[in-house]
């Protein structure tokens, strides 16, 4: 009844900030990012690239409560450089690194169907005559292992009957 | 934002297709860290947009199931959603309610004329977009059932289906499940095993420990050491494919960090607020 909405957990409210940041009383060169509307997803990546980074000293962050949509990440830097800025290079890292998951996940999809890859395979793809799928059916018993999972698969539970 | 310079890089992440078809796709992922791999795991679950049925009116239904019933169970059918890009959010549309540009409509009227039992299936819905439609896994597939009637009761709803992600409602994600480990000998001792007599006997180890050597039992444990590589299976539900599954979750996350950086540059000028984040996706 006075559940929040689920939308709630991912949208930034009218005049909100993303990111409101206040300096720690009691540690030199640290900051709190409150980071609205993000979870562990956001935070946990982040506070371990930043404890990679040779400058930063302390890392680590807390979703305080499960109804609050927000993370509180706490950064101490020494003094050649601020919390903002390993803030900034962390997230500038971490976008490399998705790229760079990306493009190798996609070099292997070219490696196994060459013609599929291309990266415009979405957009080119013909409206299938049938509701579902289409398009890639990869041989997997090149590369050793089968899929044994896939091979068990088709008993999804649409299958699944009503019992009145 | 690519990266694609950097693959080839001695710490560039890897990974390896171990198989891949219509709903799976087996993969590992290296060099890369405990926490890029678990984001991107949450992120496929939760937050890799698809469309579902979100909005249902009923202008008839005298069938055995109610009408919250009947439209909860509208709200679960896949949708094929390659085109999903193409859709909007209705909160970031123009529209007062709901337009083609961020929905597709969905149209099933169907009454019971004959004796036996009539069973209803997800294939009857009629879509307005032929982009999106139920999803089928081969052409006599009649999809999902929807509910079974006897003579004389009749179904008839208009269905409106939107953008959307599973951390709003599960019926969105696109996955059914996203198989996920790492370490399987347990080398790092990340678990610690319940066990009667003998670890080894009563924890079968997964097919994933043949791709890893176990620990020297009598080599100094190092506590320094962290996991490198991590195994998925993602299995879909049909609405996207498993590899689209996989790149659009690497977008979402660098979408989510882009928003970060925007709203961290803002607070460095502050004089720049004019440069309001709307909400848009930013890559
Ligand atoms: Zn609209």
């Amino acid at each position: 009844m006075n559940a929040p909405e689920r939308f709630e957990m991912f949208l930034l409210p009218d005049g909100a900030r993303k990111i409101e940041i206040t300096k720690d009383p009691k540690m030199p060169n640290c900051l709190l990012f409150k980071i609205q509307r993000e979870d562990h997803t956001i935070a946990n990546i982040l506070r371990y690239k930043l404890l990679k980074h040779p400058q930063v000293l302390f890392s680590a962050y807390r979703a305080p409560h499960p109804l609050e949509y927000y993370v509180e990440l706490k950064v101490q830097t020494t003094s050649r450089t601020t919390p903002i800025n390993v803030m900034l290079e962390a997230i500038q890292s971490l976008m490399l690194e998705y790229g760079n998951i990306r493009s190798a996940f996609d070099n292997e999809l070219f490696r196994l169907e060459p013609t599929a890859a291309d990266g415009s395979r979405r957009a080119a793809r013909a409206p299938s005559t049938y509701g579902g799928f289409g398009s890639i059916d990869a041989s997997v018993s090149e590369f050793g292992i089968s899929s044994d999972i896939s091979s068990t698969r088709g008993d999804r539970a649409d299958d699944v009957d009503i019992d009145f | 934002m690519n990266g694609s310079a950097h693959v080839g890089d001695q710490n560039a992440p890897r990974v390896r297709i171990r198989s891949l078809d219509k709903t799976n796709v087996d993969f590992v992922l290296s060099n890369t860290s405990l926490s890029v791999a678990n984001s991107l795991r949450r992120v496929m679950i939760a937050e890799v947009p698809t469309m579902a049925i979100d909005l249902v009116e009923f202008y008839e239904n005298t069938t055995v199931l109610a009408d919250e019933y009947i439209a909860h169970r509208l709200g679960l059918i896949p949708l094929v959603s390659h085109t999903v890009d193409k859709f909007k959010y209705t909160r970031d549309c123009t529209c007062a309610e709901y337009c083609k540009e961020c929905s597709v409509e969905f149209t099933l009227h169907i009454k019971c004329t004959e004796s036996g039992t009539r069973t209803v299936y997800s294939s009857e819905l009629i879509s307005s977009n032929k982009d999106v439609v139920p999803v089928l896994e081969t052409e006599d597939d009649r999809g999902a059932i929807l509910v079974k009637m006897r003579k004389g009761q009749e179904l008839n709803v208009h269905c409106i289906a939107k953008k959307g992600v599973a951390k709003e409602h599960s019926k969105w994600s696109p996955c059914a499940a996203v198989a996920f480990e790492y370490d399987p000998h347990n080398n790092l001792r990340h678990l610690d095993y319940w066990y009667e007599k003998s670890i080894k006997d009563e924890w079968p180890l997964s097919k994933n420990a043949l791709e890893e050597q176990e620990r020297d039992p009598s080599a100094p444990f190092d506590y320094k050491a962290e996991p490198t590589t991590f195994y998925f299976n993602v299995e879909t539900i049909g609405c996207l494919d498993p590899q689209e599954v996989v790149t659009k979750a690497t977008r979402v996350l660098q979408e989510k960090l882009g928003g970060l950086q925007l709203a961290l540059d803002e607070d460095q000028a502050p004089d720049a607020a004019a440069n309001v984040d709307d909400g848009e996706p930013w890559v």
